[in-house]
């Protein structure tokens, strides 16, 4: 009894915070390392959901189902289908020299050498006491409609443009020869008659 | 006694900043390292969630509400960055796959054409 | 102008006149008209020489002064190129020529033209077969009027003028057969032997010139006669003519006699003159040319201090000695009559060196007569032996040749002096003459001179005494070898045949000859020669060369020439003013107050001593007899007697030193000439090496500042051009290979230089 009511909020923050954080840095950390391009996916799929996870102790829990439903469900899947369509084999390796690796590997190193530092050094304020996690999702829905009424109808009109170009850019040339071909007999067609 | 007699310390602002810059240290390194385009793609991702972590974060550590209710600006600008993010993986993939139809390989070494 | 002046004008004028016709149309003439034509005109000037010298015994009277025999002389100066500073008292600031005739022109001209035309005569026959006829005939001219004219001269430098152009036909005339190359050598060097004496004369000329500021004879005479006492002259202008400087202007004067007359060292030129046809030898190189050099001595005889008497005389001793030893041992028969020439010049030389103004001329005169038939007779020997001139390959011509035999024969008496009881041919007077001078020089040189040792003045007498032996041999030997005994050539002696028309000239010399020394005048005409120079001078310089009585004796001033025993012509009234041609200034006075010299006063009685001591010394005036009588003997059966001498080695030696004329012609090559080629051969090298060098190291340089330039222009220049387009290329290579168009390559670079800055900026803040 005194064992289970000894769980703090902290302790339990503490460990969800640690189980999620670590999933979602060892996908990372995979991510990197992996060479199969569909491990990669799947690494980016654990990532995402560990960092939905972090979402939620984060008290933010529309931004994690949108998370998980846009990101995770949707992009994600949108990468895979890329990955499908491009890859002659899911076990085609592309192996980055050495020397770019340790460019990388120092670059990686140097800026998070800097940035711990930096956040080490700086003095954050605690939590807000007043605020017991609670986000209403009615707040969300007016500030999107409210004061960020222009990016959320920017949003709107870049989907559609997205959407467009996307579907553009992916048909492909094949029909263009297509048309060409077609256009020819009509032409010696015109000739004939003027 | 027991662990859980153990001090726990408090996950603090830090914790999940230090996180982010390490989430966003490997997306920097996946896109350097990798040679597939979607691979790219993977690590462009990694780098928003990172960016998105940090939001999040300072948004739930620091009150700045108006009227009694928490400020939301953190959590609205991930999750404009979520939109975006999809737009661009959409787009990418589109490039990604005109790219495969004209080069047969997903390689971007193959994408030197700018070669000076 | 005076008659005789105007005659022997004329006599001058024709040659000339007889060479530009020969030279113009000389050789349309031919043979032989171009040879009448040239003997015409020296005949002429024969008629005319003869009209003057009668003119001149007549006398006359010109410009208020008496001119004659014995009397003033005719000078006419005529002012020619102007220049600076003039003390001439007829014509201020003038280099002048002009016309002098005094009796020793009159006699000189005489000799000249008839020896002239004798060997034109000569010449008709003797070049008859030579296929340039005329042009012999026009040199002849030329040298004609060329020694007339200097005979005529009144002015040094008319003197000179004339010099010159007798040194110009003499070249032409022994270099007359030019394609023998010894011919055209001998003339060249003649020439040249010639213009060294010549360059001493000018040496004389100029000093001459520069203090007195002219150069005629008798102003000359007047101003510079006392030079015989051998002390400084004041002369009239202000300034002092040292004695020293007078004697270096009498031997530079003396030099030219010496290249001319061909005295020691400078007489090597004359033996090898024999090159030339007989006729010219006979003409220039035996009785007028050469004779020219001792004229001129005679000319300047009062300007001369005793030292370069004593110099003159030691040069003629000299030479007369040294000649007459190589002509003993030669074996061409011209060469032993030039080497009797020179041994004869010597003795007229030693006579003015010793004082015997007359005796030195009037030699000259009687030498001409028989040296000249000397030579026209070897002439004649020589044509008939067919051109043949050795004298091993004569003898017994005497039968064949009898008209040049007997001629030439008169002619070695004569030289060789012959006289008995006081009458004799031509060559005993004037040799005896000389010879009684010399030993009178000897005496009065015993005479209490001061300072100088005199013993070996004495050897001035007594090697002409000793030479008057051997030339009679010498000649004796000559004529023995080669008319006299059995032939040594029977083919020559078979061909040999004698031509006529040489015979004139031949037996008119030998006449001459005999008639000259006595009967001709000859002797008187110089000694009144001598007189009117005396005259212009103001005192008596002759006899002595060391006068031993000084100033002030009343009662030498007048006094004539001791040779003439009449009583003097009066030089006493003659003071300057006498003096034909113009106004005369009181130079007299001027040259009174300075030294006089004069003959001392028991000069008589030291003529006789001298007369006994030549007498002595000639075996009693039969010296001739003697060596004419050696040398019959020693070779009257041609060679045998001398070979059989030659066996005895010093004999040999000798004998072979004499043939080869004493090597003097190696010496002058190995020292001269080997000096100039010497030095010319440096001059090579230094131009070779040097200047060469010079003109070589500066192309070279320019050729290397040229190839420093191209490098310069290659590597530097071009270097900057294309090193720029390098530069540019590099540049762009090296800005290209960042864009490999790889994008994951820009995106590391990107990522790179945003770490960096972060970390950068991060570090910077967290350090403040």
């Amino acid at each position: 009894m005194d064992a289970i009511n000894s769980i703090t909020n902290a302790h339990a923050e503490a460990v969800l915070f640690y189980l999620f954080g670590g999933m979602a840095a060892l996908s990372a950390l995979l991510l990197v390392l992996s060479r199969n391009i569909v491990r990669t996916a799947v690494c980016l799929l654990f990532t995402l959901m560990g960092v939905a996870g972090l979402y939620f102790l984060l008290h933010a829990e529309f931004l994690a189902a949108v998370q998980l439903v846009v990101y995770a469900g949707g992009t994600l899947i949108l990468i895979i289908f890329g990955v499908m369509l491009t890859s002659k084999s899911p076990f085609s390796k592309f192996e980055p020299k050495p020397g770019e690796v340790a460019v990388a590997l120092t670059v990686g190193m140097v800026l998070f050498g800097a940035l711990v530092l930096a956040l080490h050094s700086f003095p954050f304020p605690a939590a807000s006491p007043d605020v017991q996690g609670k986000y209403p999702l009615v707040g969300l829905g007016q500030a999107l409609l409210g004061d960020y009424l222009i990016p959320f109808e920017i949003a709107s009109v870049l989907l559609l443009v997205v959407m467009i170009g996307a579907a553009y850019l992916a048909k492909g040339r094949r029909h263009e020869a297509e048309d060409m071909k077609h256009t020819t007999p009509a032409s010696k067609t015109m000739r004939q008659w003027s | 006694m027991s662990l859980l007699a153990i001090q726990v310390t408090t996950i603090g602002l830090h914790h999940y900043l230090v996180l982010g810059a390490f989430l966003f240290v490997c997306g920097l390194m996946t896109i350097l390292l990798k040679r597939n385009a979607i691979g790219i793609l993977m690590g462009v991702e990694l780098v928003l969630n990172a960016a998105n972590v940090n939001l999040v974060a300072f948004n739930y550590f620091s009150y700045a509400g108006t009227n009694g209710a928490p400020a939301l600006n953190g959590q609205i600008f991930a999750v404009f960055v979520i939109v975006l993010a999809a737009a661009e993986a959409a787009v990418a993939l589109a490039i990604f796959l005109n790219f495969y139809n004209n080069f047969t390989t997903i390689d971007v070494e193959r994408a030197s054409n700018l070669k000076g | 102008m005076p008659t005789p002046a105007l005659l022997l004008l004329i006599a001058v004028l024709l040659p000339l006149v007889s060479f530009t016709l020969l030279v113009f149309v000389g050789k349309k003439m031919g043979n032989p008209l171009a040879g009448y034509v040239g003997t015409l005109f020296i005949a002429g000037s024969l008629a005319c020489s003869a009209a003057a010298t009668f003119s001149w015994l007549d006398g006359g009277k010109h410009n208020g002064v008496d001119w004659g025999f014995g009397k003033a002389p005719i000078n006419l100066p005529y002012a020619w190129i102007p220049v600076g500073n003039g003390i001439s008292q007829t014509h201020q600031g003038f280099l002048d020529v002009g016309i002098y005739v005094d009796s020793l022109t009159v006699v000189m001209f005489f000799m000249i033209t008839g020896v002239a035309t004798l060997v034109h005569i000569f010449s008709i026959g003797y070049m008859h077969e030579d296929k340039r006829f005329p042009r012999f005939f026009t040199y002849l001219g030329l040298f004609c009027f060329s020694m007339l004219g200097l005979v005529i001269g009144g002015t040094t430098l008319h003197l000179f003028i004339f010099w010159e152009l007798v040194g110009l036909c003499s070249y032409l005339l022994i270099g007359f057969w030019y394609e023998k190359k010894s011919a055209s050598n001998a003339a060249i060097k003649a020439f040249v032997t010639n213009r060294v004496g010549d360059f001493g004369f000018l040496i004389g000329f100029g000093i001459l010139f520069y203090h007195l500021g002219n150069v005629s004879l008798p102003d000359m005479w007047r101003i510079l006669g006392s030079a015989g006492a051998g002390q400084a002259i004041t002369l009239p202008g202000g300034g002092v003519f040292t004695a020293g400087l007078l004697t270096i202007m009498g031997i530079g004067l003396f030099f030219g006699a010496m290249g001319k007359s061909a005295q020691f060292p400078l007489h090597v030129w004359l033996p090898d003159a024999m090159e030339g046809p007989t006729p010219v030898s006979a003409l220039i190189h035996a009785a007028t040319m050469v004779a020219a050099g001792v004229y001129l001595c005679g000319r300047i005889f009062p300007v001369l201090t005793p030292d370069a008497k004593l110099f003159i005389g030691i040069i003629g001793c000299t030479t007369l000695t040294m000649a007459a030893l190589i002509a003993i041992a030669q074996s061409d028969i011209k060469k032993v009559l030039a080497y009797s020439t020179l041994s004869q010049l010597g003795y007229m030389i030693l006579a003015i060196g010793v004082g015997s103004w007359v005796g030195a001329l009037f030699h000259l005169i009687t030498h001409a007569f028989f040296k000249a038939l000397l030579f026209l007779g070897s002439g004649s020997v020589i044509h008939a032996a067919h051109h043949e001139q050795e004298l091993p390959q004569y003898g017994g011509l005497l039968r064949k040749i009898p008209v040049t035999g007997i001629t030439f024969l008169i002619a070695v008496f004569a030289i060789a002096g012959f006289g008995i009881a006081g009458w004799g041919f031509s060559g005993f007077y004037s040799k005896d003459l000389i010879l009684q001078h010399a030993a009178a020089f000897g005496f009065l040189s015993d005479h209490g001179f001061t300072g100088k040792g005199h013993n070996y003045l004495w050897l001035l007498f007594w090697l002409p005494a000793i030479i008057a032996y051997v030339t009679p041999f010498y000649m004796m030997r000559c004529w023995t070898l080669t008319f006299w005994g059995k032939p040594r050539n029977q083919h020559l002696y078979d061909h040999a045949h004698e031509t006529p028309v040489l015979y004139i000239p031949l037996v008119v010399l030998a006449i001459a000859s005999i008639i000259g020394g006595k009967y001709m005048g000859v002797r008187e005409m110089i000694e009144k020669a001598q007189i009117e120079m005396n005259a212009i001078v103001g005192h008596d310089v002759f006899v002595s060369a060391w006068p031993t009585a000084k100033e002030g004796d009343a009662t030498h001033e007048s006094e004539a020439a001791p040779t003439e025993k009449a009583a003097a012509e009066e030089p006493g009234a003659t003071h300057g003013e006498k003096h034909a041609g113009g106004g005369s200034i009181g130079g007299k006075t001027a040259v009174d107050k300075a030294e006089v010299p004069h003959p001392p006063a028991d000069t008589a009685e030291i003529l006789e001593h001298g007369e006994h001591q030549m007498h002595s010394a000639l075996a009693g005036g039969w010296a001739w007899a003697i060596a004419l009588g050696a040398g019959f003997l020693m070779y009257m059966n041609g060679y045998g007697i001398a070979n059989a001498l030659m066996k005895i080695p010093p004999v040999r030696w000798i004998h072979t030193w004499l043939y080869r004329r004493m090597y003097f012609d190696e010496l002058y090559k190995a020292v001269f000439v080997g000096t100039v080629m010497f030095l010319s051969s440096l001059a090579a090298i230094f131009d070779r090496l040097v200047v060469d060098g010079i003109v070589n190291g500066v192309a070279s340089l320019g050729r290397h500042l040229a190839d420093l330039m191209g490098a310069n222009d290659k590597y530097v220049i071009d270097g900057a051009v294309n090193g720029a387009g390098s530069l540019a290329h590099s540049l762009g290579r090296a800005v290209r290979s960042p864009q490999t168009g790889r994008v994951r390559m820009y995106v590391t670079v990107m990522m790179c230089a945003i770490a960096l800055g972060v970390a950068g900026a991060i570090v910077v803040v967290l350090s403040r």
